[in-house]
């Protein structure tokens, strides 16, 4: 309740709120809101192709003859189931390894940490153009491809934060009680972990986002469903000569739409939830490299 | 003594990730499906006995890991001339093998295309860097007011956008005043001289524009969040207090200490980029490392993805360790320790 | 150090300033709506060509893109100047001896290469020589039938076949006479890997200069063809990395005219509204069709063999939102695998199978395949669903072919979800026929041989050109049959018989005949022979000159 008071004093958050909210809202009741059911094959004149914004079409057709609006409406769909399991995996796998690590330290906390910094060192947007064209551009394979190579973060933040909170009067109680490596990491590290868990896991839903209409917008996204990137992919190979702004630029500022709202939120959640840190996680340039690029990041020294 | 350990140990460890890229890297494109000689040959036509002849020639005819078969018969050579030895040989040599597309050498066709995404990724940066630092300091300097939010929302609002919705709308924009494509005007060479070279920056501009933009909104963020955290600082406040102007401050003080994370970033950006070319060059027909990078995805060239991969991992490892021991040499926590 | 920071950037925002302040105003001028300048008195004359991709290599030996512009440095014996229309090239006449097997060409005296070696039919039938000892891949399958190839003297070539055919000019349309001065010395190996510009030496009637990969290729007239140097001195082909930036270069009058099949048929509109340029819309010899799977040992379910499961797909596809989705109406919905632009050897008597969901469903229906349970999809006798794995190369227009197809299958109670995948993937499945069903589009050669030739038994073995599988004892006998037979009328009813076999049987459901889009700058080049069917085709660039 604390944390919700002061969430809603700040504007940023709370525009951020809203602005999920009706991406949620609208994905949800796509079938609803939509005024066509994209889905569903129209026969098409030649002249009906890209055809601009009228009383019927609010904002016009695509390049197959269908309406903009309702695909733009079921493309929520996709870039948010995308972005909300994408990142649950990253979460759930970084914070698992980050406890571990964290918690046991020694060898398997080295193991682990180096193979994290291994995969930092990949660059990620590459490696996931070619595992795609490999196995195939399923939603599932997508979904996988994001959710396993975006986790090395949140275990490093995990990993450090667990490094203090392991040595707190309350976990050296627990243990001199006998309480199980498990039990202790479950009811005492875990639960202060979490906060920070999810406002990185916010952050890391846009970061799933925008990779997604990466891939998608470079040809590789599922070919089933309507989702924002494919829809500029398409855009941009046969709408762009035509100027047909009404099918290029909405699919467009519905990524940002979404990622900014998600961006203001996590940022929010952050300074609620996170005011031991030295400066703002969002802005430690390590963190910007990550969300970013999806990129590698070097351990500080200071971080030691 | 510290900071020597803390250098060897960088140094280390840079080495070991290296040699786990290597091996990674002839992994990775092994387990990946498809006969490669069937990549190779373009012509579904083409004979058995040609086929065998193209396949010696890229060195398929050995196993990938160990030949058994060799080692049972004793022949201890035989049984480590591999694929994998002959890749590590032909590192070594600083050959990366031939394209399985257009059979040139890889690392012929990395240098002709490196330079120019370097060049596209270097301008991209300076006007980041430059932008960046002065709009973040500006912000950092008027904290709070409305100059401040704004400069911060403008800067969350470019971290939303994606790089090729940002390309595209630069190319919608530009139509018509600023060439949409390629590197330079067919037919101009470099042994043209000044006009070249003119209107290889003409070229340069938009997709330079959409790198510097997209990445501005990062230095924006770091540089503000660093002055602030200096301004807070005792001895600013102290400096404040002697009744120094706020200008003068942020020139001596603030500016000197909020460098450390810049020159990080700066040191790190070079090696990431390439995610943001691929979109970039794609958008503008760039025909630099991403762009080719994302045609040998599509032809399924495994030596001239492997040798990007390579390229990219090097200069990322490196980037990283010349971070590193940026940190060592500005840091007073390292050196004081 | 925070100085020397200062320094540097304010440095920086200077250069940078410097450069936008130059660059920017200027390129306005010259490309003003479009009008290009005029060109200088001792200025060549250049065209400049857009396109998304030049070509794989400038060996001639293994390349397999562009065949427009390597027709441009090399000569035939036979040329084309338009669909099926052939006139003489190095060959100046030719006759046949009565039993159809030997061949005497006349080659033209005074020929010589880009690098000054003379072609007389010596060097001629070497080439040929050559071509066959070393199976070149990319051409020497159609000289499958000769003999035996020599030169009598300097201006006559004997070739001895050892069947008659009724289309040598076809057969050595496709075969370029490369000079020995360069391939002479050369093992198969060093062939292969021979990549010097000077693979692109023949007698055509332009030189390959240069060519930067991923950017430019350019070739400068010939002043030593044998029809007279070219009126225009250089041609340019600059590489965009999409179709969209070549049709914006071209407004922009960056780029003089645009290759075949880069054009999008959604740009068509823009083109034609642009100021002074011409879309040139002309017929070609492209299909698309639909590969269904007929190899017996295939991976495609029992059921795919079922005619009536294949006539249900065939009326499931509704050929005209094709054409009016994809093509933009610049195709024509297709029947037979000859197509239209073929003349006479395109069976016209052929009725296709119209775009009615409800028929397939009845078909299928009478065939035992319904829905037991009720998901959408049929199933066989035994239980199995009509699922069927659907595959294209990538590309937006292609998935919006899918699309379609998908779609129409879906309400005749049959199951294909759409598959996209790079073309080398696509192709590696062929060989072990590891698919259902291939949406695919190529270009038929203007005699319908190769059109038949692809679906014999022999084909399907490793290296052959059989995409479907297909194998047929019956239509086996009248291809071979129409191999030797000379004579036009008769070798037509059976190429006739065996597209309607075809139809039938369904290895292929042939989709649309697509034409050929190419604009170009009708202020700056005129009098293309468009009849050609490419403006950049050999018959079409000799003829064409800048506007005055």
């Amino acid at each position: 309740m604390e944390a919700l008071k002061k969430y809603l004093r700040k504007p940023m958050g709370v525009v951020g709120a809203v602005m999920l909210f009706l991406i949620v809202f609208v994905a949800v009741f796509a079938p609803w809101l939509a005024p066509y059911d994209p889905n569903v094959r129209v026969e098409v004149e030649p002249d009906d192709i890209l055809a601009p914004p009228d009383a019927e079409y609010l904002l016009g057709r695509d390049d197959a003859g269908k309406d903009v609006l309702s695909q733009l409406i079921y493309g929520a769909r996709v870039s948010l189931i995308v972005g909300f399991t994408a990142s649950f995996m990253s979460m759930f796998i970084g914070t698992t390894v980050g406890l571990v690590a964290g918690y046991f330290g020694g060898r398997i906390g080295t193991l682990l940490m180096r193979v994290v910094d291994f995969l930092m060192v990949i660059p990620d947007l590459p490696l996931m153009l070619v595992i795609i064209a490999v196995m195939g551009r399923g939603l599932w394979n997508i979904i996988l491809v994001i959710g396993l190579l975006g986790w090395t973060y949140t275990a490093r933040l995990v990993r450090s934060q667990v490094l203090s909170i392991k040595e707190r009067q309350f976990v050296l109680r627990a243990r001199s009680l006998g309480a199980s490596s498990a039990r202790i990491i479950l009811r005492h590290v875990f639960p202060q972990v979490m906060p920070l868990v999810i406002a990185q896991a916010v952050l890391d839903i846009s970061v799933a986002i925008l990779a997604e209409s990466s891939l998608a917008f470079l040809g590789l996204g599922d070919p089933t469903l309507i989702s924002w990137g494919m829809m500029l992919n398409f855009a941009f190979e046969r709408a762009l000569s035509r100027q047909a702004w009404w099918f290029l630029l909405p699919p467009g500022f519905a990524i940002v739409w979404v990622s900014l709202a998600l961006v203001l939120i996590g940022n929010t959640l952050d300074e609620i939830v996170n005011p031991r840190l030295r400066t703002h996680h969002l802005f430690d340039p390590r963190r910007m490299v990550a969300l970013v690029a999806g990129a590698p990041r070097v351990e500080t020294p200071a971080e030691e | 003594m510290k900071r020597r350990n803390y250098v060897l140990r960088k140094v280390v460890f840079a080495f070991f990730t290296l040699l786990a890229v290597l091996v990674f890297n002839f992994f990775l494109f092994r387990v990946l499906p498809g006969d490669p000689v069937r990549l190779i040959i373009h012509s579904p036509r083409m004979t058995r006995e040609a086929q065998e002849r193209i396949r010696i020639q890229f060195g398929l005819d050995r196993p990938v890991w160990f030949d058994a078969e060799a080692l049972r018969e004793g022949d201890l050579a035989r049984a480590v001339d591999t694929q994998f030895t002959a890749y590590v040989r032909n590192l070594l040599r600083g050959n990366l093998g031939i394209s399985f597309a257009s059979r040139r050498d890889v690392s012929d066709m990395l240098v002709e295309r490196a330079w120019r995404t370097v060049v596209l990724v270097l301008g991209g940066d300076v006007i980041a860097i430059v932008f960046g630092m002065a709009l973040g300091l500006i912000a950092a300097w008027r904290r709070g007011t409305r100059l401040d939010t704004t400069i911060l929302l403008a800067a969350l609002f470019s971290w939303a956008l994606p790089t090729f919705f940002l390309g595209i709308i630069l190319l919608i924009l530009a139509r018509g005043h600023l060439p949409v494509g390629g590197m330079a005007t067919p037919g101009l060479k470099p042994e043209d001289g000044l006009t070249y070279w003119l209107d290889v920056g003409k070229h340069l501009i938009l997709p330079t524009l959409t790198m510097g933009i997209v990445y501005t909104s990062e230095y924006i963020l770091i540089m503000r969040s660093g002055v602030m955290e200096v301004l807070a600082e005792d001895y600013i406040l102290t400096a404040k207090a002697k009744g120094l102007s706020t200008l003068r401050v942020l020139r001596d003080h603030a500016l000197k200490n909020a460098m450390l994370p810049m020159v990080t970033m700066i040191a790190l950006t070079f090696g990431y980029t390439v995610g943001g070319a691929i979109q970039v060059e794609t958008v503008f027909s760039w025909p630099g490392l991403g762009r080719l990078m994302y045609e040998a995805v599509e032809k399924r060239d495994y030596p001239v993805l492997q040798g990007i991969f390579l390229l990219l991992a090097v200069s990322v490892i490196l980037a990283n360790l010349l971070a590193d021991l940026l940190y060592a040499v500005l840091d007073p926590r390292v050196k004081g320790n | 150090m925070k100085k020397s920071w200062l320094y540097v950037s304010l440095a920086l925002v200077v250069i940078l300033a410097t450069l936008l302040a130059a660059c920017g105003p200027q390129p306005t001028t010259p490309t003003e709506e479009g009008t290009a300048p005029p060109p200088e008195e001792d200025e060549p004359v250049t065209l400049r060509v857009g396109t998304t991709y030049i070509w794989d290599t400038a060996n001639p030996t293994f390349g397999w893109y562009n065949y427009t512009l390597r027709y441009l440095l090399y000569d035939t014996l036979v040329e084309e100047a338009g669909i099926s229309d052939f006139v003489p090239g190095l060959a100046e006449e030719w006759e046949v001896s009565d039993d159809g097997l030997v061949w005497t060409f006349k080659i033209r005296e005074g020929v010589t290469f880009h690098d000054g070696t003379p072609c007389t039919a010596e060097d001629v039938a070497w080439s040929l020589n050559w071509t066959i000892e070393n199976e070149i891949e990319t051409f020497s399958f159609y000289l499958y039938n000769f003999q035996e190839v020599v030169a009598l003297d300097d201006t006559t070539l004997q070739v001895t076949l050892s069947e008659p055919v009724g289309n040598m000019e076809y057969l050595l349309m496709y075969v370029w006479i490369l000079p020995r001065s360069v391939w002479g010395e050369m093992s198969y190996d060093e062939i292969m890997e021979f990549e010097d510009m000077a693979a692109g030496i023949g007698t055509g009637p332009y030189k390959l200069v240069e060519w930067v990969e991923g950017e430019y290729l350019i070739i400068e007239a010939n002043e030593d063809y044998w029809r007279g140097a070219p009126a225009i001195d250089r041609i340019v082909w600059q590489e965009f990395a999409t179709e969209d930036a070549a049709v914006q270069a071209l407004i922009a009058g960056e780029i003089d005219a645009i290759a075949a099949d880069t054009i999008p048929t959604t740009a068509v509109q823009t083109l034609e509204a642009a100021a002074n340029i011409e879309v040139a819309v002309m017929e070609s010899t492209t299909i698309d069709e639909l590969i269904i799977n007929s190899h017996e040992n295939g991976t495609q379910p029992e059921s795919l063999w079922d005619p009536a499961v294949r006539l249900a797909i065939a009326y499931a596809i509704d050929k005209r939102q094709i054409v009016n989705v994809a093509y933009l109406g610049f195709a024509e919905p297709a029947t037979v695998i000859v197509p239209s632009s073929l003349g006479d050897w395109h069976n016209s008597d052929i009725e296709d199978i119209p775009f009615d969901p409800e028929a397939g469903a009845r078909v299928l229906e009478e065939a035992g395949y319904v829905d037991s349970d009720n998901d959408g999809i049929r199933e066989d006798a035994d239980g199995n669903p009509l699922e069927y794995r659907l595959y294209a190369t990538e590309g937006a227009s292609n998935a919006r072919i899918l699309e379609i197809i998908s779609d129409g299958l879906a309400q005749v109670g049959i199951s294909a979800p759409p598959t996209l995948m790079d073309e080398d993937s696509l192709i590696g499945l062929y060989p072990a026929f590891d698919f259902d069903m291939v949406y695919w589009g190529w270009g038929l050669d203007p005699d319908p041989d190769f059109a038949m030739l692809i679906f014999t038994c022999d084909q399907r073995e490793e290296g052959g050109w059989s995409d479907s599988g297909y194998c047929d004892e019956a239509f086996e006998e009248m291809y071979f049959e129409q191999a030797v037979t000379v004579d036009h009328e008769a070798r037509r009813q059976i190429i006739w018989e065996m597209q309607e076999k075809l139809f039938e049987d369904r290895p292929y459901i042939v989709l649309t005949y697509a034409n050929t889009i190419q604009a170009y700058r009708s202020d700056r080049f005129t009098d293309f022979g468009l009849e050609a069917g490419d403006i950049l085709w050999k018959a079409s660039i000799l003829p064409a000159h800048a506007v005055e």
